[in-house]
């Protein structure tokens, strides 16, 4: 990224910035301050949201294939998934999203216990996501819901039903996952102080912040797409 | 102001307009606000399948539902993700999806109403 556009004296004015650490003050004429890695994540995040949307428009066509029969003549996905149990886990994402925008803020600010403590409670969200999610797909084959061929109430299903809820649904749940171990890693770094030695330093928890935005922003129209409609 | 000239604005005044882009960035009180908003349009939404569950109002429901996701995914793109505050070329990266969600909005509606357009 082209950074010749930062005034130099800028630099001359405040020059201790912290060995390792990437001067905030560049500013790059198309991405502002935006650092490679940012970039890089943004251009992940939009493959990334690309994979999802094939997956959402596989299910969508699907659906409207197969009409009434989905899951079955006369059932509507409602009958099958617990809406309560999954609005909840959707809540629990989206406060996990509110407590990593703090660390990403606390971050920014050089708290380093602040930051922990808010990673530390989006972690705890994720796990609490994850669990409702395992505790979902044993109920669910405990009814007799498979990925290949299903059953509810004794009754044949409509197996592409539970099919792509399952790669939908366990698509997302890999990426739930991935940021969870993601931000366990950046949990130990932030614990050392890695991130708050001001500067823009921030900028890894930053990333991992992106990431998991990302993450519930998904869930948001899987939500809606696989349980609601 | 292009971008080019509003970099240039920038090392002209430094630190200065620094600590003014810092002003014009998001608070805690608008996390907390977005988190709050999130949470009602979830109540909303739950809600939504129960009011319009005849078979006549279908499209109401499947039209109100969209519009909240996308409204909902809207406020997290912007403001937890700070889309709001960046320049327009992180934007467009982030944009690209919304593409491919334009593309398959036209395919289901052509799929949906192709016998009724014969």
């Amino acid at each position: 990224m082209d950074t010749h556009a930062t005034h130099p004296t800028a630099h001359a004015e405040h020059a201790a910035v912290p060995p390792g650490v990437l001067d905030e003050r560049l500013e790059d004429v198309r991405f502002g301050k935006a650092t490679g890695g940012k970039v890089a994540m943004w251009i992940f995040i939009a493959q990334d949201g690309m994979a999802f949307g094939g997956l959402l428009l596989a299910y969508g066509l699907l659906r409207i294939f197969a009409g009434d029969n989905w899951p079955a003549p006369g059932m509507k996905p409602t009958d099958i998934l617990g809406i309560p149990l999954t609005a909840l886990a959707t809540f629990i994402l989206i406060c996990s999203s509110v407590s990593m925008v703090l660390a990403v803020d606390n971050a920014q600010k050089a708290h380093r216990k602040n930051t922990v403590f808010w990673l530390a409670l989006t972690i705890l969200g994720g796990l609490s996501f994850l669990g409702i999610q395992a505790f979902e797909y044993t109920h669910l084959a405990h009814e007799g819901i498979g990925l290949a061929t299903s059953t509810f109430d004794g009754k044949p299903i409509n197996s592409l039903f539970s099919t792509t809820f399952f790669v939908v649904t366990g698509f997302h749940g890999a990426h739930v996952t991935a940021g969870v171990i993601y931000l366990i890693c950046i949990l130990m770094g932030a614990m050392k102080g890695r991130y708050t030695k001001g500067g823009m330093s921030y900028s890894h928890v930053e990333l991992v912040g992106l990431f998991w935005h990302f993450v519930d922003l998904v869930w948001i129209l899987v939500f809606t797409f696989i349980y609601l409609l | 102001m292009t971008q080019a000239e509003h970099t240039t604005h920038t090392g002209q005044h430094g630190h200065g307009h620094m600590h003014e882009e810092v002003a014009h960035g998001p608070t805690r009180g608008t996390f907390i606000t977005i988190w709050l908003t999130l949470g009602f349009l979830t109540v909303v939404e739950i809600m939504v399948p129960t009011v319009y569950s005849a078979e006549w109002n279908h499209h109401i429901k499947v039209a109100l539902l969209l519009i909240l996701a996308i409204g909902k995914a809207m406020l997290v793109g912007l403001f937890f993700m700070h889309l709001k505050w960046e320049k327009p070329w992180l934007k467009r990266i982030a944009l690209l999806p919304a593409y491919m969600g334009l593309a398959a909005i036209l395919l289901m509606l052509e799929e949906a109403f192709r016998n009724s357009l014969s």
